[in-house]
């Protein structure tokens, strides 16, 4: 049953139900903006008819030592995503159990319908909406001034909760990746990518101009479970019998285990991007300890003097 | 759904591929910050840029939604390259991806025909392989890594002591690791030759260690070789880059290899240790260009690490391929019972061109000791060098030993610093390695036998009587087994001579494309080495000559060596060897080569006489004598009777 419901009193909970289980933040994204820029088939209405608010949910922070590691290993640093769809999933029943609303949990996955590369929702967009971070020229990997590089989740409800604004600027390119792309062409992002699959333009004050993004391209390097149909096609055609068996051993095998155990592993495993930007690498309060000291500060800069 | 239950035909494929492809996800452009800043109008306006959907591609092109859905899985599927993820297999942990340093797979692991033929030379049994490996007798050991841990351990320390200057480990790694980056950009992989005839100086090692730092395979060509015998152990080789030393007189070893390009296909690279020439860089210049990259696909232990030709007592060279496996099983298990430690010094006589010289090498690299070099054998410059650099162990052939003892340079030399003085290379008489004992104060005479196809065969040990190390040749080095066997190819009895056969860790696999060589060269797995031997029943061997050197006179087996030592001692004679000539009634008589001392004659009723004053039965004595004013020499002083035979 609906109970009466103060919808700030109701955002405010909402947001610190995200915070105190781990979100670096949260935000709400503007259901109007999302029907307007999603194609039909992908917007929140699809999955819940009678949507009226889209909550957005951002984990992350890795240490800076992590950024360092091997690529094979760093996609085990990845795994923050899983906190965030963990958050989301306690926060849709949270929302019904306070509120006596309905609220599901946003799938993360791709619509199987659509295929290897398409969501059912876009989380970066309400994400963006809901000011958890801004367009980099990455691939359009969001990123937030304070807290970086983040893995997303959203939650739907039909509470009624006042949209928050995306942000008022845009981090990317850090000045730092501008002062690069004068002198030769590229920022970090673009020069360090193993497919080079980025490239793009600044304006004349340092601001984003063009995105070029292959993501076919950055596909063959992090979206492994695409080989598999390949690989077998082709061994399907060879006509020598060692090279049928060399097709399907070696690094082929290991991508069958992975994808016989559900593993997420070697499927996200290029982060050569988010390595070398300063955006993602020195994100101020992605770190919980500075996060912390950050509220500590601010709660005693707020408290009445005594 | 198959796809033409929708209607989508190879033709339409080719019609609406690559714009399906473009207008979807897979290749997206943004301009400004559409989204953020919620411009609504921009973002319709470039939606085929930011990327469409399926639904949204088909409304755009007339297609349904099935089909352009379809459409766009089939150019997904087509245009997916599958391993390119191993790009980044290799990134991290400090290293970035540069697009113009990228090597595939393929290119960094993949070895080319040549390097494929020399790994066959080591292509020993499967099961042979399996056992060596569990008994610990093989390892992942290689010259690369001993050097690393050596470094490692004690940078400072010398490990080599030239006349002109001295290297620490740590310097020796800097340049050896340098120059494997030098070659490898130069474009030498995995498995190439590399050709090399130097002395024994500080390049000849730092070229070694960079040769097996990025798995190259070392050829070492003997001193004395010009470019009549040089052409066909290149091309047998297949050798591409060839390091060689200064002039000596009117020979230019650098102008000589220049001019085998034009002869030997393979050969691309010319590189001197000093004056370089046009299209020829000197070793140091390689050394201290740069930067280069790291070598991303070093020498391992199962890798072939080596290319010898025998010493040319055989009528031709038969190529030997070592991996690291053979190679350093010896050094690793002998190390022991010589006590070797990271403070000894060694000292080789013998040419570092030859498999005895290398060997000493990786002897002190085993234990990280320090190798004082002697560039060329002279012999007072070999007792200059034990008596200043103080060497704990000598490896020498007797022809340096004795060489030494006839210029009375051992009689006051201060042989104090040594431990051992281990005598290898040919047959040393025993009279001669007593010589040497008496002049050693605390060390003691060692004897070694071994052969470029399997390093160290037999050694005595320290706590041997000193009857045993003067006579003998002693016992199995460690993990070998041999056996003696006779005319019948059965084990022959203790004290009965016959022919030595080996096995074991250092054994080779075979000869390089030899296929003439390599018939008979085994029996059961048993190598057979073609030296004549005795074993007491201590269990020591003597070696009694060679098989190939037995005179058959009328059916009866005559052993000439014996005989030639015999001879040798007579007062007109400097050298002496005897080989079979062929007789119409006995089919092979004994024909004596004898070098006169001091020009002198001397006749075959001489030395007939000589010998039966010494006791020596009449169907030994040899039937001819030829004098000659000089005996055709190996780099490591043996005779090499192949010459003499046709002679004879």
């Amino acid at each position: 049953m609906k109970r009466s419901v103060d919808s700030a009193l109701a955002k405010r909970k909402v947001l610190d139900y995200c915070l105190r289980k781990g979100a670096l933040c949260a935000g709400i994204a503007d259901l109007d903006a999302i029907n307007r820029v999603a194609p039909a088939g992908h917007r929140p209405a699809d999955l819940m008819p009678k949507v009226k608010s889209v909550v957005s949910i951002g984990v992350g922070g890795n240490t800076r030592g992590a950024w360092g590691v091997s690529a094979k290993a760093l996609t085990y640093f990845g795994s923050t995503e899983a906190r965030a769809y963990k958050i989301a999933f306690g926060l849709a029943f949270y929302i019904e159990h306070t509120f006596g609303i309905p609220a599901v949990y946003c799938p993360p996955d791709m619509d199987s319908e659509a295929g290897a590369r398409v969501p059912f929702q876009s989380l970066k967009l309400h994400a963006e909406l809901a000011g958890l971070g801004a367009r980099s020229l990455a691939g359009d990997i969001l990123l937030h001034p304070e807290f970086g590089y983040m893995y997303f989740a959203s939650v739907f409800t039909e509470l009624v909760l006042a949209p928050d604004e995306p942000l008022k600027e845009n981090p990317c390119p850090a000045p730092s990746c501008v002062a690069m792309y004068r002198e030769v062409g590229k920022t970090p992002c673009m020069k360090f990518c193993p497919v080079q699959c980025l490239s793009g333009k600044l304006d004349e004050q340092g601001r984003q101009a063009e995105m070029y993004y292959d993501m076919a391209a950055c596909a063959e390097m992090s979206q492994q479970f695409e080989a598999m149909p390949k690989v077998l096609a082709n061994a399907m055609r060879e006509h020598d019998p060692q090279d049928f068996d060399d097709l399907l051993a070696l690094e082929s095998k290991l991508l069958f285990y992975k994808l016989s155990t559900g593993s997420h592993a070697m499927f996200g495993q290029c982060f050569e991007c988010m390595r070398v930007c300063p955006i993602a690498t020195k994100a101020p309060l992605a770190d919980p300890i500075l996060r912390s000291a950050a509220a500590r500060a601010k709660a005693d800069a707020e408290a009445p003097h005594k | 759904m198959p796809a033409h239950k929708y209607g989508v035909t190879e033709s339409m494929i080719a019609s609406y591929g690559d714009l399906v492809f473009r207008l979807s996800n897979n290749i997206q452009i943004r301009r400004g910050d559409p989204i953020r800043l919620k411009q609504f109008d921009v973002i319709e306006r470039e939606r085929a840029d930011l990327g469409m959907s399926d639904g949204e591609i088909g409304a755009r092109l007339g297609l349904s939604l099935e089909q352009a859905r379809t459409i766009r899985i089939i150019m997904e599927h087509r245009r997916f390259r599958t391993g390119h993820y191993q790009r980044i297999l290799a990134l991290g942990a400090g290293k970035r991806y540069r697009d113009e340093r990228y090597l595939t797979p393929e290119q960094r692991f993949a070895m080319g025909p040549d390097a494929q033929r020399l790994r066959e030379g080591v292509g020993f049994a499967p099961a042979h392989i399996q056992r060596m490996l569990e008994q610990g007798c093989w390892n992942g050991d290689t010259v690369g890594r001993w050097l690393s841990q050596a470094a490692r351990a004690t940078p400072d320390k010398a490990a080599i002591i030239a006349p002109a200057a001295t290297l620490t480990y740590r310097e020796t790694l800097r340049r050896s690791e340098r120059l494997a980056r030098a070659f490898t950009a130069l474009g030498l992989r995995k498995g190439d030759v590399i050709a090399i005839q130097l002395a024994n100086v500080p390049e000849f090692m730092i070229t070694y260690f960079a040769a097996a730092t990025m798995g190259a395979v070392l050829a070492p060509m003997h001193m004395p070789y010009r470019a009549r015998e040089m052409v066909p152990l290149l091309r047998h080789a297949k050798a591409r880059l060839a390091v060689c030393g200064p002039a000596v007189g009117d020979h230019v070893p650098v102008e000589m290899f220049l001019a085998l390009r034009k002869e030997v296909d393979s050969l691309s690279h010319v590189v001197p240790i000093e004056a370089a020439r046009p299209g020829a860089q000197t070793l140091q210049q390689l050394i201290e260009a740069g930067p280069f990259e790291d070598i991303r696909n070093p020498g391992v232990a199962s890798d072939p690490a080596i290319l010898c030709f025998t010493s040319g007592t055989s009528d031709a060279p038969k190529a030997v391929v070592h991996n690291s496996y053979t190679m350093l099983a010896n050094n690793r298990l002998c190390g022991p019972f010589y006590e070797l430690g990271g403070n000894d010094i060694l000292l080789s006589g013998a040419p570092f061109t030859h498999a005895f010289g290398i060997c000493i090498i990786n002897f002190a690299l085993s234990v990280g000791a320090t190798q004082l070099l002697l560039p060329a054998f002279r012999p007072d410059l070999l007792v200059q060098t034990i008596v200043k650099g103080r060497p704990t162990l000598l490896f020498a052939a007797p022809a340096h030993i004795a060489a030494c003892l006839h210029a009375g340079l051992l009689d006051q030399a201060d042989l104090s610093s040594l431990r051992f003085a281990t005598i290898s290379g040919s047959a040393c008489a025993p009279q001669l390695a007593r010589a040497l004992q008496e002049r050693m104060p605390t060390g003691k005479v060692m004897q070694m036998w071994g052969m470029t196809e399997l390093f160290m065969g037999l050694n005595t040990r320290p706590h041997d009587a000193e009857s045993v190390r003067s006579a003998s040749v002693g016992r199995p080095t460690p993990e070998m087994e041999l056996r003696i066997v006779d005319d019948s190819g059965q084990p022959a009895d203790d004290a009965r001579p016959g022919e030595l056969q080996i096995r074991g860790p250092s054994v080779f696999a075979g000869y390089l494309d030899n296929t003439q060589a390599n018939d008979g060269a085994f029996v059961d797995g048993w190598f057979r080495t073609g030296d004549l031997a005795v074993r007491d029943i201590d269990g020591n061997f003597r070696i009694t000559g060679r098989l190939k050197d037995l005179i058959n006179r009328g059916g009866i087996k005559i052993n000439p060596t014996d005989v030639e030592v015999l001879i040798d001692k007579h007062p007109k004679v400097l050298q002496c060897a005897i080989v079979p000539m062929p007789d119409e009634i006995m089919g092979e008589k004994a024909c004596a080569f004898i070098v006169p001392r001091n020009d002198e004659t001397v006749t075959l009723d001489e030395i007939c006489e000589w010998l039966q004053s010494n006791g020596v039965a009449k169907m030994q004595w040899p039937e001819r004598v030829e004098l000659i004013g000089e005996m055709p020499m190996t780099p490591t002083r043996k005779i090499i009777k192949g010459l003499l035979r046709p002679r004879a």
